[in-house]
């Protein structure tokens, strides 16, 4: 069960960073053929390249956790025997989970406040809260995954560090 | 002592570093020492887009900000770069003085900020590599716009093929010639090299360029009434940015004769080709803001009014 | 207060706790001690360092690496240089050296480099006889080429957080890039001078130009169209990841559209490590500059010396130790700024900084205990970390000697400009 909801939340962050990243290309790509073949900018299009390219960098950041990739110093690591890994392995998530979901909630005060304040794109002027939102979504994301590792240690990333 | 930081995105050697340090040495005097302003210069504490949306998050206290940043807080603000929106420079000098900060007070009130005052930065010109005197001049011409509506929609209405690109990209795109002129206040684009690449200078004057100095309001309500009189007193000395920028622009224009360039003052005739895309880049700047952008228009207009009835 | 920090750093280590759970947690614990104690403010860091153009050029170059990695432009490049490099004594070793420049010119990044020349060439060059330390070094080293001839991720990093124009570091970077070749070649050449040369087969060598024609096309778009004009950088990268794109898929078919989603998925994971490393230097840079430490510091140092190349030999060597610790783009985040004060007192020029800088932790890459490069080399050749840092030493020592030259002679650097 839960290994399925793991599962089909990374295949849809993985489907959203895909599609932001062709996004990305494709706006800038479109900027480069506007202007050298039709003489014409779009005014901004670079600006909303760089929201979708957000978007997809904090969705990388739940996706490098699903698969274990954050770089781990793991210079204390032979302080507790074998034995004691798997345990000491469950307290790390757990650990992770609560850092990562105190990130989410700083994130939620971060987004409510610049809803509040009217944080808007530049030449657009439409309010920048909505894409903002990842942010959060991306740490509670980061969270979950861990928590989900804790309770169930078989679901770690192999040779995942926490 | 109280300490106010404040932020601004140009040197400390420019006319508006010079204006904005004697702005902060007034504010010391008057309140003899216990309100400091603490200026960063050269973008240091971070972009403009950092800036505005600090000032008004209280993160930041004071930031003198481009018209481009100030409308990150005020859309409305940005009406006015709309391209020859004031009939002469007295005009303009009037209702800048005068008019603004009761126009866009309660606008920035709303956003987080204090409106202290407007700041000047000059007009926009068109530099180019080879003279741009009149709009035909400007077909299938990539000349890098600022990336604001007003400027990229009058290039694009006089039938010039607008890149927009920030500060910093227009020089390395001038250079490798991605354009082969810009459109830039003239102390900015002289101060930035442009004319070693651009050495054709055309006085279109087709935008008032109007910043802002604020102040934070998280800050503000914390300060003592006699500091805050403090502020707003010598915050009127920013208006004598207003001679030292012409000084300034003068002497600019001076250095890029001397260095082989050419400076083009248009006729009243030449001025009126350009003028004549102004109604309708206005109108689609004022339908594109949104917001009050028409009553504010409006407000504009009466204060034009006014200042040619008292003959400012 | 310090000590505080560093025992919750102790205790999170303890915790095998991850870089990026470190890193965040520490610069909280920054915000919250000596900043203005707003936790929010590390949110809107990891924001606004995200809210750049710059920042839009990496994932590009990331995914069009990956591109030309995963399907067959790094293969095709290969086989031109190694039958351009046959009559050469010790061609093949050159051929690894060339085809590290080469592919440099597409990739932005070290490692990506080092596994697309490595993956063909190291096989290579030991079935051909060639001594598996000459083989690991040559290639290890290569590698390092990726990040001084443009484009480059780390030049990009640096323009970003000095506000340089990105456009001319990568020009910048050419010459000492060229030079490095030309030295990294020579010693191929050198060491292996007592291999026999093989003839030159001219129909082969045609075929195999004619096979890769679009792949070795693609370092003059790129780099072509930056230089006259067509795109800005971002745009460059924006550029050649469809081009790659374009080519793997319709002209070479080599690519499938599964492939193509791995590959974005790899860069998004890549730059989901990366960004909050760049976001919490960016923050930490934030919290130095209110309290005006670089000028501290450059008033700090120009008061030691006056002598510019007294400045600039202290700082390569700082650069050194750094680069042994240090990944590349951290050591830039976090160093760039503190030293551009100082250079600019001095009257040095900030790009060739840069390029010195680059060319600095370019050895970072290749010294251990951290170097990006050997990590790679071991886990892909599946040879001891030691036997790849005594490979790599020779190398190291002719990169050394190369950037006292760039360091000397400002020119290698800034005659393009
Ligand atoms: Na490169
Ligand atoms: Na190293």
């Amino acid at each position: 069960m839960t290994r399925t909801v793991l599962l089909t939340l990374q295949r849809i962050e993985e489907a959203v960073a895909s599609l932001a990243y062709i996004t990305v290309a494709a706006l800038l790509i479109g900027d480069v053929l506007g202007r050298e073949l039709l003489g014409t900018s779009l005014l901004g299009a670079q600006k909303l390249a760089i929201y979708a390219a957000i978007v997809a960098s904090f969705l990388g950041l739940s996706l490098a956790t699903s698969a274990g990739a954050h770089l781990r110093p793991e210079i204390f690591d032979r302080l507790f025997s074998a034995r004691h890994d798997r345990l000491v392995n469950r307290l790390s998530d757990l650990f992770a989970a609560l850092f990562f979901a105190g990130m989410g909630m700083v994130a939620i005060h971060f987004v409510a406040q610049s809803a509040e304040f009217g944080d808007r794109a530049a030449i657009f002027y439409f309010p920048l809260w909505p894409i903002q939102l990842v942010m959060p979504y991306a740490f509670f994301s980061c969270a979950f995954r861990h928590l989900a590792y804790a309770l169930h240690p078989e679901l770690r990333p192999q040779g995942a560090p926490a | 002592a109280e300490e106010l930081r404040m932020g601004m995105a140009v040197p400390e050697q420019t006319p508006w570093g010079v204006a904005t340090r004697k702005f902060a040495e007034d504010v010391a005097s008057r309140t003899n020492g216990e309100l400091t302003v603490n200026i960063y210069y050269n973008n240091e504490l971070g972009d403009e887009q950092t800036m505005a949306r600090q000032l008004a998050r209280g993160r930041l206290d004071m930031a003198e900000l481009s018209n481009v940043a100030s409308s990150l807080l005020v859309p409305e603000y940005g009406l006015l770069q709309a391209p020859y929106i004031f009939d002469t420079s007295a005009q303009a000098d009037c209702v800048t003085d005068s008019g603004l900060a009761a126009i866009f007070g309660d606008l920035f009130r709303a956003a987080g900020t204090v409106y202290l005052a407007p700041v000047d930065i000059g007009h926009m010109t068109i530099m180019s590599k080879s003279a741009i005197l009149s709009p035909e001049d400007l077909e299938d011409v990539k000349i890098r716009t600022s990336p604001t509506q007003s400027d990229t929609y009058f290039i694009r209405a006089a039938g010039g093929a607008a890149v927009p690109l920030g500060t910093v990209d227009s020089m390395p795109a001038l250079k490798t010639g991605q354009v082969s002129a810009v459109t830039t206040p003239i102390v900015v684009g002289v101060a930035g090299g442009y004319a070693a690449a651009a050495p054709q200078i055309t006085r279109t004057n087709h935008g008032q360029q109007i910043g802002a100095l604020l102040i934070s309001a998280k800050r503000w309500v914390t300060l003592s009434e006699e500091h805050r009189q403090a502020l707003t007193e010598s915050a009127r000395l920013m208006a004598d940015l207003r001679p030292m920028l012409r000084q300034t622009e003068n002497a600019m224009l001076d250095k890029v004769r001397a260095s082989g360039g050419t400076v083009h003052d248009l006729s009243a005739d030449e001025l009126a080709a350009w003028q004549r895309f102004a109604p309708s880049v206005r109108a689609q700047l004022i339908a594109e803001t949104g917001g009050l952008a028409a009553e504010k228009w409006a407000a504009i207009e009466a204060a034009k009014a006014a200042c040619e009835v008292t003959g400012g | 207060m310090i000590w505080l920090l560093l025992l919750c750093i102790a205790a999170l280590l303890v915790l095998r706790q991850s870089a990026i759970v470190i890193l965040l947690f520490g610069t909280a614990f920054v915000h919250l001690v000596w900043g203005d104690g707003h936790l929010e403010y590390l949110i809107e860091d990891m924001w606004i360092s995200l809210d750049n153009d710059l920042m839009l050029a990496i994932p590009m170059f990331l995914i069009a690496g990956n591109i030309m990695t995963r399907g067959s432009i790094a293969r095709r490049l290969i086989r031109i240089t190694t039958l351009l490099t046959d009559p050469l004594p010790g061609g093949l070793g050159v051929a690894a050296i060339l085809s590290c420049a080469l592919f440099a010119a597409i990739s932005g990044s070290s490692p990506v480099t080092l596994l697309a020349v490595g993956a063909i060439l190291y096989p290579a060059l030991i079935e051909n006889g060639y001594s598996k330390r000459f083989a690991l070094g040559a290639i290890t080293s290569g590698g390092t080429l990726g990040i001084i001839i443009p484009p480059s991720i780390p030049l990009i990093v640096y323009g970003l957080v000095t506000e340089q124009s990105i456009a001319d570091l990568f020009v910048a970077g050419i010459g000492p890039g060229i030079l490095l070749t030309i030295a990294l070649a020579g010693y191929a050449l050198w060491v292996n001078r007592k291999r026999p040369a093989r003839p030159f087969q001219r129909a082969e060598f045609l075929r195999a130009l004619r096979e890769g024609i679009w792949a070795l096309m693609l370092p003059v778009v790129l780099l072509g169209g930056i230089y006259s004009g067509y795109f800005s950088p971002t745009e460059a990268a924006a550029v050649g990841l469809a081009y790659g794109l374009l080519v793997e898929m319709f002209i070479h078919r080599e690519l499938t559209l599964a492939d193509f989603h791995r590959t974005i998925i790899d860069a998004a994971k890549m730059l989901g490590m990366l960004f909050p490393i760049i976001a919490v230097a960016l923050s930490l840079k934030s919290v130095l500059t209110i309290e005006r430490i670089p000028q501290e510091i450059a008033v700090w140092v120009t008061s030691m010396t006056d002598s510019p190349i007294a400045f600039l030999l202290a700082v390569n060597l700082l650069l050194l130790v750094v680069g042994c610790f240090l990944d590349v783009v951290s050591a830039i985040v976090i160093l760039a700024p503190l030293l551009l004060a100082p250079a600019l007192a001095y009257g040095i020029d900030p790009i060739h900084l840069g390029i010195i800088m680059v060319v600095n932790l370019e050895i970072g890459f290749l010294t251990p205990p951290i170097g990006l490069n050997l990590f790679v080399a071991m886990s892909v050749f599946r040879e001891p970390f030691k036997e790849i840092c005594l490979a790599v030493l020779p190398f190291i020592l002719i990169i050394i000697a190369v950037l006292m030259l760039i360091v000397l002679i400002p020119q290698i650097s800034l005659f393009l400009l």
